[in-house]
């Protein structure tokens, strides 16, 4: 049986907005294996972000704890964090979130600059071939459409060769044959480097292609049918 | 119908737009506020540092005026005509023209054997007008009546009178054009003040018509110009104007002849200062609009026109603009009318009559230049809001940076990224350059200036020396008056002394030169009779060959470095081996002069016994060594040949160096010395710290401004980096959240900031050593009377360099903590969703 990279143990988190508070997570225990490819559903604000970026070392949970890599993330001072986000995870947001005044280049390799490492170029070169956005590594992201902010995005995700990828809707603005290729190129590179996936979709034909798909409901792992 | 429904939906919107932009100012609070503080902060320094440049011009000027003790700008000296004087009185750009005469000197006091005091008259435009802001107390009036006299403290201290008051009576025996008289006079008034007068005594216009000169040949004409600024044009013209004869002498101030220089430095100063400032306002509107595209789009999604955009930005800007340039006002009048003449008081120091003013003039320019500077500023981001689509404003996000060509990625990443910063964002990036380094360029200016004012403006004296120490026990008429006042243990209690470092005396005796028919001394009996019109001439002549040592000279003698320095100022023309061995000596005299015939011959003189003589290498009108009291003419000869002459001869003055110039114990210590010698009523001392001195008590409120203004602009400047760098950090929070949320840790952002901040520094620091050492060394130069070298005072500007470096590196570390405010990173990306 293989070894299991991420833990979640009662994970919950409270926002306080003015005199009410909002339970994004509520209690999760989720695990997911090395190697696995996670995918997971949900209506919308159902928490789905809130757990990924719990497992990214983004934010703090209000209680229950993240294990990742045998690492425990609610123990780790922000430093750490930075440092666990920067070498073991990367991460697909949402809104692409890239870096406004660095060209595609540099925002792809600016994980690893940060470390200091040496870049990989033929690997970066790879990665910007099967992402077809080789040819916009000179530009700055305002320049870009919205598909190839994304597909930049993912790469910056992977140029670090991180242990768990966790991608927050990554297709999100892709049609459907190109959303297909991106989560079969994530799939290929995952298998290859021998690295986890967890995705969240609302796509049910992208959840189909995991291994194991969790679904969410008010914080809560739906436990139904 | 129609029109009039469209007239009330007009009507309406505009209700609607007012209300919208007060809301966003409410929701915008930062945004807007940093534009506030921008809006105020250049009205604030605009106002504030031309209030306080223009005092401090009129300082400079009442400075001037102390140093010279009245107010002109031109002197016609050596006598005037009435014409001439018409002339001036006539032209309508002069103010006033005074009259200034000198009208004998003081010999005596019934309590002191030898004074040395001028009668000076000066008529009522002088007096009341020229003269008033070189005078700081005036108690009685200007004398009326022929045997009135109006006193300073120093001249009755240097009859012996210093405990007369107003009312006082003194006897005086006096030279003037038409003999040497005894007169009792009445003290009408003491004046306190500036000036080189005030060994003076003045008197009253009866007194002067009575002494026998007149203006035509030695008055003064004083003329001051109702501009500061003229062009040496206009002033050359005017000398032509006057058709001076060969005697006159036509002297311009130093001020006015470098006024124009002041003035365009001045004017040099306004534009920068008025370019960052609208520089200032301009990057921060630029920004602080081109930041909500996005909502302007948004509200052209929502149906609302560019015109009325356009309107509601205009509206929002306008009510910012209102009330930061009202409080930036307020706050300068009250910083600078208020609490700067508040600071000075409570430190004591008087303005005299010049304090800050309030000049109409400038508010009108700060609120112009403020402005205008809103009104250009705001036009280019308002169309870039109101061109750009509802759908590409919604995509806008921040300032779009055009891709330079992929350079070679090499060097420290942060580094690298802290310059893409400052190159991404040049008119950021001048901005700050442009005001952190002009207001270090002003400071370090002004501190330049304040602290070589002093040595700037002391006359240097006889090789440049701390002390000197004149033997004035000579009386004119008795060659035995001499005494040995400074002696052999006075001179080594001086060389003694803590801090000295080397003193040097010149040495010398009476000598008479024996009456010779058509020789030397017939020659110079004739000239000084000329000078003392009184004495007729072949009475003189009697008298001389009857009593020749009433007309006796000095003999002095210098060493081997003195004589090649004297010779150096008369053109090297005598041989030093001659000079040297006692065969030439330099004939000196300050009075007459001296035909070139005598220059090459033998002169005879006698010392007691021996008749000797001696060759005239040269004629030296100085008066390096001391005032000369006797007829006689003085003969500067080698030491060793004096020496071969007497054994024992006097010291008469005495030239001391310090280790440390203008070091106050040495100082204490020989004025201490001084005062124990039994003659210290007949030593004279002269002293380069109390030249100093006088001078910096004449610019008293100068210095403070001076300072003032400096750190003003100091501290404007470091604001201006405060708020720009909280307005750049406002606009790159999402950049630092995304770099954050892919695992840049905060120590890793802190490192690009200090990076940051120290290019800021840097490059600010630099401009302010190049181009500021440059600007600096230029005003330095041009106001540089006394030729003194150039120097930093290192120290201040050190200092101040250090702290815009602190500044420059916590700034933007304390702002990114700011808008951090302990929120995770999702929390802060989330704003931008
Ligand atoms: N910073 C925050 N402050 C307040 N409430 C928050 C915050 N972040 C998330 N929430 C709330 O927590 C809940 C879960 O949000 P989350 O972003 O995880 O939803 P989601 O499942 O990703 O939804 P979607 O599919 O629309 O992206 C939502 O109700 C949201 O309003
Ligand atoms: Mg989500």
């Amino acid at each position: 049986m293989e070894r299991v990279i991420v833990k979640t143990n009662s994970l919950s988190k409270h926002y306080h907005v003015g005199t009410q508070t909002v339970i994004a997570l509520d209690g999760v225990n989720f695990e997911v294996k090395e190697r696995e490819f996670v995918s997971i559903i949900g209506k919308s604000g159902c928490g789905k972000s809130t757990l990924l970026h719990m497992i990214g070392g983004l934010d703090f949970p209000t209680s229950g704890t993240v294990i990742v890599d045998g690492m425990n993330l609610s123990e780790m001072n922000e430093e750490q964090l930075a440092l666990f986000r920067r070498r073991k995870a990367g991460f697909i947001f949402q809104q692409y979130n890239l870096i406004p005044d660095l060209n595609i280049y540099d925002n792809i390799t600016f994980p690893l600059e940060l470390d200091g490492a040496v870049v990989d170029k033929e690997f970066i070169q790879e990665l910007v071939e099967t992402l077809h956005i080789a040819d916009k590594l000179e530009m700055f992201p305002s320049m870009l459409s919205g598909g190839e902010q994304q597909r930049a995005a993912i790469a910056r995700a992977l140029a670090t060769k991180p242990a768990i990828i966790l991608a927050d809707e990554p297709t999100g603005n892709l049609d459907t044959s190109a959303s297909h290729d991106v989560i079969g190129l994530l799939k290929v590179i995952a298998e290859k480097y021998q690295q986890t996936l967890i995705v969240i979709t609302h796509d049910l034909d992208i959840a189909q292609m995991a291994d194991r798909t969790v679904r969410l409901q008010d914080g809560k792992i739906w436990k139904g049918k | 119908m129609e029109g009039k429904v469209i007239l009330m939906l007009a009507n309406n919107n505009r209700s609607v737009i007012n209300k919208l932009a007060e809301n966003t100012i409410r929701t915008n609070k930062r945004q807007f506020f940093i534009l506030f503080l921008t809006i105020l902060l250049s009205s604030f320094m605009l106002f504030s540092i031309f209030t306080i440049g223009l005092t401090y011009l009129d300082l400079s000027r009442l400075q001037n005026t102390r140093l010279y003790g009245s107010e002109y700008d031109i002197a016609v000296m050596n006598g005037f005509t009435e014409d001439q004087r018409e002339i001036l009185c006539n032209r309508s750009d002069i103010k006033s023209v005074g009259v200034l005469a000198y009208c004998g000197n003081v010999k005596s006091s019934d309590s002191d054997r030898s004074v040395n005091a001028g009668f000076l008259w000066g008529d009522k435009m002088y007096w009341e007008s020229q003269k008033a802001p070189a005078v700081t107390e005036m108690k009685g009036h200007y004398p009326q009546t022929r045997n009135e006299l109006l006193a300073t403290e120093e001249v009755l201290e240097a009859c012996g009178k210093s405990s007369l008051s107003v009312g006082g009576c003194l006897s005086l025996t006096y030279e003037d054009y038409t003999g040497i008289h005894t007169t009792d006079f009445v003290i009408s008034g003491i004046w306190k003040g500036y000036g080189g007068d005030k060994a003076s005594f003045y008197v009253s216009k009866d007194f002067y018509e009575q002494t026998g000169y007149d203006l035509e040949s030695s008055g003064i004409l004083q003329v001051k110009f109702k501009s500061n600024y003229m062009t040496g044009k206009t002033i050359e013209k005017l000398r032509e104007s006057l058709g001076l004869s060969l005697t006159q002498v036509f002297q311009a101030s130093e001020y006015i002849e470098r006024s124009l220089t002041i003035l365009f430095a001045v004017l040099g100063l306004c534009f920068i200062i008025c370019l960052s400032a609208y520089l200032l306002i301009y990057n921060i509107l630029y920004l602080s609009v081109s930041g909500k595209i996005r909502y302007y789009g948004l509200l052209q999604t929502l149906g609302m026109t560019k015109k009325q955009l356009v309107r509601f930005i205009r509206k929002q800007i306008l009510l910012v603009g209102v009330t930061g340039i009202t409080a930036g006002i307020i706050l300068g009048i009250s910083v600078s009318l208020i609490l700067v003449p508040y600071v000075v008081k409570v430190l004591g120091i008087s303005l005299g009559n010049t304090g800050l003013y309030f000049y109409p003039e400038v508010l009108t320019l700060s609120i112009l230049v403020t402005a205008a500077a809103i009104l250009c500023g705001v036009r280019k981001p308002v169309h870039i809001a109101a061109d750009v689509t509802p759908v590409e404003a919604v995509k806008y996000r921040g300032n779009i940076v055009v891709p330079c060509a992929r350079k070679k990625r090499q060097g420290n990443l942060y580094w690298r990224m802290a310059k893409d910063q400052l190159k991404n964002n040049k008119k950021r990036t001048a901005v700050v350059f442009l005001s952190l380094a002009m207001s270090l360029i002003v400071f370090f200016c002004l501190t330049t200036l304040i602290d070589s004012q002093g040595r700037r403006t002391v006359y240097p004296n006889y090789w440049d020396a701390d002390f000197i120490i004149h033997n004035s026990t000579q009386t004119t008429e008795d060659i035995t008056s001499l005494r040995q006042a400074i002696d052999d243990a006075f001179l080594s209690d001086i060389q003694k002394t803590e801090g000295v470092a080397e003193i040097h005396a010149v040495k010398g005796i009476p000598v008479t030169f024996p009456y010779e028919e058509g020789g030397f001394s017939d020659f110079w009996i004739k000239g000084c009779t000329e000078m003392k019109p009184y004495l007729t001439c072949s009475d003189a002549v009697s008298e001389y060959q009857k009593n020749p040592e009433k007309y006796y000279g000095m003999i002095k003698g210098i060493d081997e470095s003195e004589f090649d320095y004297l010779n150096g100022s008369l053109g090297s023309i005598i041989d030093q081996q001659e000079f040297l061995s006692g065969k030439t000596a330099i004939l000196q005299y300050a009075g007459f002069e001296i035909p070139k015939k005598w220059i090459g011959s033998s002169i005879s003189f006698s010392t007691g016994n021996q008749k000797q003589e001696i060759k005239i290498g040269a004629v030296s009108y100085g008066d390096y060594y001391g005032a000369t009291v006797n007829f006689g003419a003085n003969l500067i000869v080698s030491e060793n040949y004096l020496e071969s002459l007497t054994s024992k001869p006097y010291v008469l003055s005495l030239t001391v160096k310090y280790k440390q110039s203008y070091d106050v114990e040495t100082e204490k210590e020989i004025k201490n010395i001084i005062e124990a010698n039994p003659y210290n009523h007949d030593l004279l001392s002269i002293s380069k710290y109390d030249d100093m001195k006088t001078i910096q008590d004449s610019q008293s409120g100068m210095f403070e401004t001076g300072t003032v203004i400096s750190l003003l602009l100091l501290l404007v400047g470091m604001l201006n980096y405060i708020n720009t760098m909280a307005n750049s950090m406002q606009n790159r929070k999402l950049t630092f959240s995304i770099m954050e949320s892919v695992g840049m840790s905060k120590k890793q952002v802190k490192k690009l900031l200090i990076r940051e901040g120290m290019l800021y520094a840097g490059g600010s620091v630099f401009i302010t050593l190049t181009i500021g050492t440059g600007i600096t060394w230029f005003i330095f130069q041009s106001m540089n009377y006394m030729k003194i070298p150039f120097a930093i005072p290192v120290l201040p500007l050190l200092c101040a360099i250090l702290l815009v470096m602190i500044l420059c590196v916590l700034t933007p570390i304390v702002t990114y903590k700011r808008t951090v405010r302990n929120r995770s990173v999702t929390e802060r990306l989330r704003e931008y969703e």
